[in-house]
């Protein structure tokens, strides 16, 4: 069968949302060039959008958009080539992406591969994150009620599947959907439950420590907490706030545990200098230092998880990211 | 109460599944530092692979286990009393009998029964030996029928007494004489088949390329794997785990290729990388879906692994890259890319002085090319210029057609 007619330039602009304002600089229409008929007809038929009822038109909007959005994959500035946007776009999961948009756009067919494809991949998905059968057949079939669509927005349906972009796989966006309503569900359920009250019994120390030194050591602790790189923020808050096991942390980043347990080391060790060489430098002798350090962290007037947790200036630079974030 | 913002979905699995940018999983890191609920996402959404179900024998086996462990150390007990008993007294009709049974049918299995303590008819010696024995048994029947009417007449006709105990009463033959590759059946069952990538590597008249350079890198990670084709040209990756991976195929003379693969549980990916003639520097993008080979039997899984080549009596004594046979001519080119000859299939070795310049990429055995219907290999230099031979010795340059 020959191959439909698409014209080098879609009838239709895109008109997504957002898309046109981003930076200010690059909008879809700039790119329309870059997606030649020969390109998105090639696009089309990796992404098997026939079968799903996508046409070239709503395809080659949705990659103009994400590319925009993304920006190519590259940081925020960074005028892509060519080569960079053809390699954005065939880096998508685009059979992946083409089923979840059609799913979006409330087509059928794309519901009945959807079903076929997905349904039980999500039950046991949710099931594995709740750990309970139950539970977990009630967060799937919430989140497919959705998914569906049935939640209304100014007079359109708007579904979840709309907001996967084809980076990752299809079943991980569900996957993390349903991880995000769990731990959503999880939090709010736990607000409503008191804390247990454990009375720590005070560790006896020689001295106390003067209102100098607590004032020297909570500097010392954020000058050397706030010099830490993301991913070490990371593992120290994985770690010692979360209290993940070595092999929970070394799945995310994807290295070794022996490697994070390394890592670990490296960091409390670096720490410890790094707090002795702050407190050094504040006019504290060495003796003095590792006698401030073995102050008993209850007198101390900081607060360490708010601490390691702490807005670091620059952590979203860019606005590249602006339009992943939701408010909550 | 200071709001915050959290990372979407989408992100957190792009983040999970390691596809983000550099600068992208830079700014996901120092959000996940400092958000605790996102962390927990990521957490919760990891896929953790789930080991395939326990097959219903090994679970049968273990119900019938648990609960009774001193009945299994009693019959241990019972068969070890049994056979001291047995060496002591030393019946004499047994062999006898055991030598008519054995006369009668021959095809039988070897049967353990002729250890067993109770001096009692052969059937019914059988099903207490069977009893005894269960424990160790596959557990296709986990509790093991009682055999209550031990009746000679009925269970042991002379023709072939073991072969109708098998026939007429099942559960105690079922019991008494497992199949012997049951246990083996269990673990193959019980055993998860790697997931990996297999393939072959050929240039563009279809012959293989042995020790072409492959480095898999799985998208999802930072670590890279290498591994050479062998000689016929074949390499194979397994052990890997799940996701999505890509290839990067390198020979000297060819166009670098990358392909992308994407390896189920327990299947191994084919892929077939075609390299066209060319410089070092060019790379070519392949995107393909490579066919799944279904791993689940054991035969498949113990395919050949990528072998190294061996060190061939080359000249040069440099390994063999490509290797072609015509009758007793063999043609065989070294890693540097040097022609060699030998007349006697390989027993002795001469080397080709060659009328091109560069190295020789590609040799086979008919030629492709059909301008001398007399030439027996073809070649093709690193320069991209075809060479053709009647003998071996002699080579011409194919001109191109105009």
């Amino acid at each position: 069968m020959a191959p439909p007619h698409f014209p080098d330039r879609p009838s239709s602009a895109p008109t997504a949302e957002g898309v046109k304002t981003i930076g200010g600089i690059l909008t879809p229409e700039l790119h329309f060039k870059e997606l030649s008929g020969l390109e998105i007809h090639v696009l089309w038929r990796e992404a098997e959008a026939d079968s799903v009822d996508l046409g070239k038109g709503e395809l080659a909007t949705m990659l103009l958009t994400l590319g925009v959005k993304y920006n190519y994959g590259l940081p925020p500035g960074i005028v892509a080539t060519q080569p960079q946007i053809a390699g954005f776009w065939r880096s998508l999961q685009l059979r992946d992406l083409a089923l979840a948009h059609s799913c979006a756009l409330g087509r059928e067919t794309a519901w009945q591969q959807f079903m076929t494809r997905y349904r039980d991949a999500l039950i046991q998905a949710a099931i594995g994150i709740t750990s309970s059968a139950a539970s977990g057949r009630e967060l799937a079939d919430s989140l497919y009620a959705d998914l569906f669509g049935l939640t209304d927005r100014g007079g359109q349906r708007r579904s979840p599947l709309a907001y996967y972009s084809g980076r990752g796989s299809l079943i991980g966006f569900l996957r993390a959907t349903l991880a995000q309503r769990n731990v959503d569900h999880h939090r709010r359920t736990v607000r409503e439950t008191p804390l247990p009250t454990h009375e720590l019994r005070a560790v006896s120390s020689g001295t106390t420590p003067t209102a100098e030194t607590l004032s020297r050591l909570s500097q010392a602790l954020s000058t050397t907490f706030g010099g830490l790189a993301a991913e070490d923020r990371f593992v120290l808050s994985a770690w010692f706030l979360d209290r993940r096991t070595l092999l929970e942390i070394s799945r995310v980043i994807g290295v070794h545990e022996a490697t994070v347990s390394r890592r670990l080391q490296r960091l409390t060790a670096r720490l410890h200098e790094g707090l002795l060489e702050s407190l050094q430098a504040s006019g504290l002798s060495k003796a003095a230092a590792e006698e401030a350090l073995a102050t008993d962290p209850r007198d101390l007037d900081v607060n360490l998880r708010l601490l390691l947790q702490a807005s670091q200036p620059g952590t979203f630079p860019e606005q590249g990211l602006d339009t992943d974030l939701r408010q909550t | 109460m200071k709001e915050q913002l959290h990372l979407d979905a989408d992100s957190l699995n792009a983040f999970v599944e390691g596809v983000l940018s550099e600068h992208e999983r830079a700014q996901c890191l120092a959000h996940l530092a400092e958000c605790a609920r996102c962390r927990d996402i990521v957490f919760l959404a990891q896929d953790v692979p789930v080991s395939p179900a326990v097959p219903i024998p090994i679970s049968a086996r273990r119900r019938w286990f648990q609960p009774i462990p001193l009945l299994a150390a009693a019959a241990v007990c019972v068969a070890i009393i049994g056979t001291w008993l047995y060496l002591r007294s030393g019946p004499v009709e047994r062999p006898q009998e055991l030598a008519t049974r054995v006369a009668q049918a021959p095809l039988s299995p070897p049967d353990n029964r002729v250890e067993g303590p109770a001096p009692k008819p052969v059937i019914p010696e059988a099903s207490a030996s069977a009893r005894l024995r269960s424990p160790e048994l596959p557990t296709q029947n986990p509790p093991p029928a009682p055999v209550t009417s031990p009746e000679p007449p009925r269970t042991a006709p002379p023709p072939a007494p073991a072969e109708t105990a098998r026939s007429k009463d099942s559960s105690a033959t079922q019991t008494a004489t497992p199949p012997p590759l049951q246990p083996s059946a269990i673990v193959a069952q019980t055993e998860v088949v790697p997931a990996g990538i297999s393939g072959t590597v050929t240039d563009p008249s279809g012959a293989t390329i042995p020790q072409a350079t492959i480095q898999l890198r799985q998208l999802a990670g930072n670590g890279t794997t290498n591994a050479r084709t062998d000689r016929s040209g074949e390499f194979k990756f397994s052990g890997l785990a799940p996701g999505q991976y890509e290839l990067q195929i390198t020979a000297p003379g060819f166009r670098q290729t990358t392909q992308r693969v994407e390896v189920q549980p327990q299947q191994m990916a084919a892929v077939t990388a075609r390299l066209e003639v060319g410089s070092m520097a060019e790379t070519v993008q392949v995107e393909a879906n490579a066919s799944v080979v279904q791993t689940q039997s054991s035969q498949v899984g113990r395919s050949k692994k990528a072998v190294p080549l061996e060190t061939p009596p080359l000249p040069s004594k440099l390994p063999t890259r490509i290797e072609v046979k015509s009758g007793k001519i063999m043609l065989s080119v070294d890693s540097a890319g040097a022609l060699f000859f030998s007349g006697n299939s390989g027993k002795s070795w001469k080397a080709i002085k060659s009328p091109w310049t560069g190295k020789v990429v590609s040799l086979v055995t008919p030629p492709t090319l059909t301008q001398d219907s007399k030439a027996l290999f073809q070649l093709t230099t690193d320069s991209g210029s075809v060479w053709l031979s009647q003998d071996g010795r002699r080579w011409y340059p194919v001109r191109p057609p105009r």
